[in-house]
């Protein structure tokens, strides 16, 4: 069949009137819907003092409560209440590298001083002795710069593994127990919570290889805690709890390292080392 | 109503007792269909723990109470569960009879009470416990009854406060009141005392 260019112009003509309200529609829908995702992205949230609208129960409901109260309130007021989480997954043996990533960015910025010092001593250079010697400056400040820009990457990359949406958080971690009996539980308490770790076997002889133990990771305020931290087990028995503190930064990841080599658990109030660092 | 106060020792008032007692069954007759039936304290608690649940995911329970009269059995029509919320500071009644909630609503006080342990003995054992200690006695001595059974952790032994406890509260119109202190989880009565 043969369709004159006349007919295939009216052709797609009457396609498109046909089309027009159902692309209308479509695009309406589509307005709709980013007109919600507005409304949902653009929340404004407004206070408002009220008093609460009091309703008398239909049914009488915990008489003896309302009716004692008093008495009730009274002795839970001498209460206080003690929270101990015990982890499950128990203490984690941390590679050792994993510390020395400050050591690491530290070496990074060093480089990066280097490669900077090094352009700034050719830059001085006012005469080059031969052609070729100049070539092979050049050559050396390209390396150099290939060396910045991959030294680049990988600060960012660690940075956006420890600073992208980060929380104000707290990792404790232990190491230090090379040659000593390790203990069979670590508690970390501070107020009224208590966190009790307990070792495993297999986790007491990798602290006493010189192992490092990660104890505790969790969110907390950023805030000064004072935490008691204490060890028990049959080489740790009667030793009291060591008063630590350290103070946490906002939306910043806190270390705390308690380093325990020269820690004697018959005078356990001497030889803690703690050391902390932020990422 | 859990005793009549009308239970007396001697024979003759004893003869008048029964009499009376029968007119006051015969007057009450037999439960109809859709009377509310009675349970235990537990068996009203699924039906409140989703409840509050939905109001606030980090509300536990902290309080039981019978809303209606306990039978000699231990059960009532309607029990009363109380959570509290942290997250919302808050607390919240819920009033359950038939399977159903009654009533639910926010204890217009602070009450941050401690959690009750998971384990509880149920409404019929903390009864017959206190039953057998020393409620008994009172009610047939002092024409007493049961008004009150409570269960809450914290506030009625002096030892141990993280024990969870059932109070029997037992009063009469003639003798100070009766309370009788159920320890929740071994069920041992564990404190009496009159006041």
């Amino acid at each position: 069949m043969y369709l004159s260019p006349s007919r295939i112009t009216l052709g797609v003509f009457v396609l498109l009137l046909a089309l027009s309200p159902v692309a209308a529609l479509a695009q309406e829908s589509a307005d709709a819907a980013g007109g919600a995702i507005d409304a949902t992205d653009a929340v404004e949230e407004t206070i408002e003092v009220k008093r609460p609208d009091l309703k008398e129960p239909k049914h009488t409901s915990l008489k003896f409560l309302r009716d004692n109260r008093v008495f009730l309130r009274s002795q839970l007021d001498r209460l206080r209440l003690q929270v101990t989480r015990e982890r499950g997954d128990g203490a984690v043996i941390l590679d050792e590298r994993y510390l020395r990533l400050e050591e690491m960015s530290a070496a990074i910025a060093a480089a990066c001083d280097t490669v900077r010092s090094g352009q700034e001593l050719a830059a001085r250079r006012d005469l080059m002795e031969s052609v070729t010697q100049l070539g092979e400056m050049e050559g050396e400040l390209t390396l150099m710069e290939t060396l910045v820009a991959e030294q680049q990457r990988r600060l960012l990359a660690l940075e956006k593994d420890f600073l992208g949406h980060q929380e104000t958080a707290l990792v404790i971690v232990v190491r230090g127990l090379s040659g000593k009996g390790a203990p069979a539980s670590i508690e970390i308490a501070e107020e009224n919570e208590v966190v009790r770790v307990d070792l495993t076997r297999e986790q007491q002889r990798s602290l006493e290889q010189g192992g490092i133990a990660q104890v505790f990771h969790e969110f907390v305020e950023p805030r000064a805690h004072t935490l008691a931290v204490s060890f028990a087990g049959s080489s740790w028995a009667g030793a009291a709890p060591l008063s630590v503190t350290v103070e946490t930064t906002r939306d910043r990841l806190t270390f705390l390292e308690l380093d325990l080599s020269r820690l004697d658990p018959n005078q356990p109030t001497l030889g803690l080392l703690t050391s902390t660092w932020y990422r | 109503m859990l005793r009549s106060p009308l239970v007396v020792t001697s024979p003759v008032r004893h003869r008048r007792a029964l009499v009376l007692a029968l007119v006051v069954i015969a007057a009450a007759g037999p439960s109809r269909a859709g009377d509310p039936l009675p349970f235990s304290a537990r068996s009203g608690l699924d039906v409140a723990n989703d409840a509050a649940h939905t109001w606030a995911p980090d509300a536990h329970l902290v309080y039981v109470e019978n809303d209606e009269d306990v039978a000699a059995d231990g059960t009532a029509v309607r029990w009363g569960y109380l959570f509290y919320s942290p997250g919302r500071a808050k607390a919240r009644g819920y009033s359950v009879r038939n399977g159903k909630i009654l009533e639910a609503t926010d204890l217009e006080f602070d009450f941050d009470a401690p959690p009750l342990a998971e384990e509880w003995i149920d409404s019929q054992a903390a009864l017959n416990a206190a039953e057998e200690k020393a409620g008994q006695k009172y009610c047939l001595e002092h024409g007493g009854k049961l008004s009150a059974m409570l269960l809450i952790r914290g506030a009625f032994d002096e030892k141990k406060p993280n024990a969870s406890t059932w109070a029997l509260v037992y009063t009469s119109n003639s003798e100070p009141a009766l309370f009788v202190v159920v320890d929740a989880a071994k069920g041992d009565v564990i404190r009496v005392w009159r006041g």
